[in-house]
């Protein structure tokens, strides 16, 4: 029986061993004979000697011997044996080795029909996490004996962005893999994983031609591994190579080649006419590249301390003004005013409400005595459709509650977030409510309630928050339980990307309440009411930090940047 | 400058774009703004001081891409002057300097001009938040944005050069 294999940890919540310099040594050994492959070795390289240049890199003397035996001269040093694997597709020759006795090594691509080449130089313990890959990738060609050097090089570029595969390695190994940034990118492990999330690690796109591309990540901030293969976007091949340590520590160290399937293409929005042939990505330094790590910024506290916090600090509840993530929000409703109710949740609380004014209710459980006075913000989003938020002063975990009160079904849906989890005190978390509002003039429904959906996934939406400081990002709904956020660089092209945990809700067609959480990351709860009518959300960001806990306006307007065709990959 | 503004709408107002990157197109702009529309030829002291106001412009222009504070200073009366264009990342003329207007006072010293331009502002990210943390990792915590705006500028005659006395972007 084929059977999906489910984590215990996701890859967010592994504590990857810091493995010093000497256990990756120790580990490396293995791949002085070059690395493992599920399809056979080809020998296209077999008893060839060539001279690779590269531009302000390396000059690589490679004589293959046969297809797992080569000797390579570095920058005319002494020859150094060691075994390789090399892959094709078409005119692309990928072969990857390392270098025996040190925790260097290389991928190289040669496009045959040009005879240029890429080289990632790729090594261990060049940061302070010795097992992340590091890389740089060198741009030349192969010698051609009396023939001038080719003025064409491969090159960085946008001309891969946007796009979105369904790869399977010779391995088995099944992912969905989203390029929505030129830096970064998204992949969903399906068969190592279990495809419920997906994540991001900083990359690098690198045009051969005008359908051969070459793809590389490192999953930064999680177990280092790189990820790195040629692929052709036509036949939708790949061939590649990964390498790294896995969760156990175990070296993985194999060439691959994969088939897949196109899934879409996102918008871009760079400049008509930028193809991306300057890009950078980051410093002009030997192996710099931008890579977001939130943990380094992320003020963490045990629960005790967070408690304590809070204890001491007034919470801040819908602050004043506008400006940040709620540059663009809403205008602050008066629907709610005057208006008495109760949300009756299945298998939840049953919570009454008064709204005494534009931002204050009181609200208490059924069946008990005291109303406790809470600020709260409301926007309409539809006709009828309220979503309202506040604090659950006086229950265990610094609640809140941001509810979606759907006064043409009498239906209400709540996020109630708490704060801390498992494994960090100040880290939000959330569970989805359903429910009927209950109040004079309205009939609730005995069955009908809103639903979880996957309407959302797979789609793209850009989110600008504030004009004046052009604070946008897009969301990319990855699966029916990540949620992945991009930033823009200056020319428009994607940029940094990070990921978390969601769930997607129907409210009414086109109209969606949707949350994710910053786990690992900074902690924050994000609940939005996205209106594809309107293309305008609203919501709130449910925060726990040293400043005690906040509940905060988020409002955007929106553009439509497409959909991936993955759906279909996450029914049951 | 004032005073002056009155006659110079008769005397001394011209489209100063076209006349400032095109000298043969200065007759025909001048003819059709002064008098009128009679036509008249501009005097040569004229021109030259638009044609240095111009280089002014371009100045201004090339130390802010630069960000050659210094020498910025330098194109002012007042050196804090150069304040006014802080956070100003690009400065270039909207529709080719069509619109631009110079009053060129009577006496020839002073001057007012009103520049359409699209300007690139950078502004440090003031929001917090995963998004703002990123954009700061991503842009050297910083945000640009285009706009299109008018630069208006008062300007004079000082130590045989002209500089900016007055600058603002509306």
């Amino acid at each position: 029986m084929a059977e999906t294999r489910y984590p215990r940890e996701q890859m967010h919540r592994i504590a990857y061993t810091k493995l010093t310099p000497e256990q990756i040594d120790d580990k490396l050994r293995a791949a002085a004979d070059g690395p493992a492959s599920a399809s056979p070795l080809l020998d296209v390289l077999a008893g060839r000697q060539i001279r690779i240049l590269t531009d302000d890199g390396p000059e690589l003397r490679y004589r293959f011997g046969d297809e797992n035996r080569l000797s390579l001269r570095e920058n005319g040093a002494a020859a150094v044996d060691a075994g390789y694997g090399a892959l094709t597709i078409d005119d692309i020759v990928f072969f990857s080795h390392m270098v025996p006795g040190t925790q260097r090594g290389y991928h190289v691509v040669i496009d045959e029909d040009t005879n240029l080449v890429t080289v990632f130089e790729v090594w261990f313990s060049g940061y302070e996490d010795n097992r992340e890959v590091q890389r740089q990738a060198y741009f030349g060609y192969v010698e051609q004996p009396g023939q001038p050097a080719p003025e064409a090089r491969h090159h960085l570029t946008n001309r891969a962005e946007g796009k979105g595969y369904y790869w399977k390695q010779d391995t088995g190994v099944e992912t969905l893999e989203f390029y929505p940034s030129t830096i970064y990118s998204n992949l969903v492990e399906l068969s190592r994983f279990g495809g419920e999330l997906g994540f991001c690690a900083p990359s690098d796109y690198i045009q051969v031609n005008d359908e051969v591309y070459i793809y590389q990540r490192t999953e930064c901030e999680f177990s280092g591994t790189q990820t790195i293969y040629a692929f052709d976007v036509n036949r939708v091949e790949q061939v590649g190579a990964r390498l790294g340590f896995d969760e156990n520590d175990d070296l993985e160290y194999y060439v691959f080649r994969g088939s897949g399937e196109w899934l879409g293409q996102l918008a871009k929005f760079e400049r008509f006419g930028d193809i991306g042939e300057n890009l950078q990505n980051g410093p002009d330094e030997k192996g710099a590249r931008r890579v977001y790590r939130p943990m380094d910024t992320f003020q963490t506290f045990t629960r005790a301390e967070f408690d304590r916090i809070a204890a001491e600090t007034e919470p801040t509840v819908f602050p004043p003004g506008r400006g940040g993530m709620s540059g663009n929000k809403q205008q602050v409703s008066d629907y709610l005013v005057g208006r008495e109710m109760t949300v009756r949740y299945d298998h939840g609380p049953v919570i009454e409400y008064r709204f005494d004014e534009i931002q204050s209710l009181r609200w208490r459980k059924e069946g008990q005595g005291n109303w406790t006075t809470a600020r709260y913000e409301a926007w309409q989003s539809a006709p009828d459709l309220v979503m309202f938020g506040h604090l659950l002063e006086g229950e265990p975990d610094h609640d809140c509650h941001m509810v979606v009160a759907d006064f043409e079904h009498a239906l209400a849906s709540c996020l109630h977030g708490t704060m801390g989890s498992e494994y960090i005190g100040n880290e939000a978390q959330v569970e989805n409510l359903f429910g009927v509002i209950e109040m004079e003039g309205l009939e609730a429904p005995k069955y009908r309630r809103h639903q979880f959906t996957d309407e959302l996934v797979g789609r793209a939406l850009t989110w600008n928050y504030d004009r004046q400081s052009g604070l946008t990002s897009m969301h990319l709904y990855t699966t029916p339980h990540s949620l992945s956020w991009i930033i823009f660089g200056q020319d428009g092209a994607g940029g940094m990307e990070w990921s978390g945990p969601a769930a997607y809700v129907k409210v009414r067609d086109g109209i969606y309440l949707g949350y994710w959480l910053e786990e690992a990351c900074n902690g924050t709860l994000g609940t939005i009411l996205i209106n594809m009518n309107t293309m305008h959300d609203c919501g709130a960001g449910y925060h726990g930090g040293s400043d005690g806990v906040r509940l905060s306006a988020v409002g955007a307007h929106s553009r439509h940047a497409g959909q991936f065709n993955v759906r279909k990959f996450f029914q049951l | 400058m004032t005073t002056h503004t009155a006659s110079s709408r008769r005397r001394f107002f011209f489209e100063a774009g076209a006349a400032l990157s095109a000298p043969l197109a200065v007759g025909t702009a001048w003819a059709s703004a002064a008098d009128g529309g009679a036509s008249r030829s501009m005097r040569a002291d004229e021109l030259g001081a638009i044609e240095a106001i111009r280089r002014l412009e371009q100045k201004l222009a090339q130390h802010i891409r630069s960000r050659a504070r210094d020498e910025m200073a330098n194109l002012f009366v007042d050196p804090a002057g150069a304040e006014s264009v802080v956070g100003i990342r690009h400065l270039a003329p909207a529709d080719f300097g069509e619109r631009d207007v110079i009053n060129l006072a009577a006496d020839g010293h002073s001057a007012r001009i009103q520049l359409p331009c699209e300007i690139e502002i950078e502004s440090e990210i003031e929001a917090e938040g995963t998004l703002a943390e990123m954009a700061r990792l991503q842009g050297d915590g910083l945000l640009r944005r285009q706009e299109t705006c008018t630069l208006e500028a008062d300007l004079v005659v000082h130590g045989g050069a002209w500089r900016f006395r007055r600058l603002l972007f509306r």
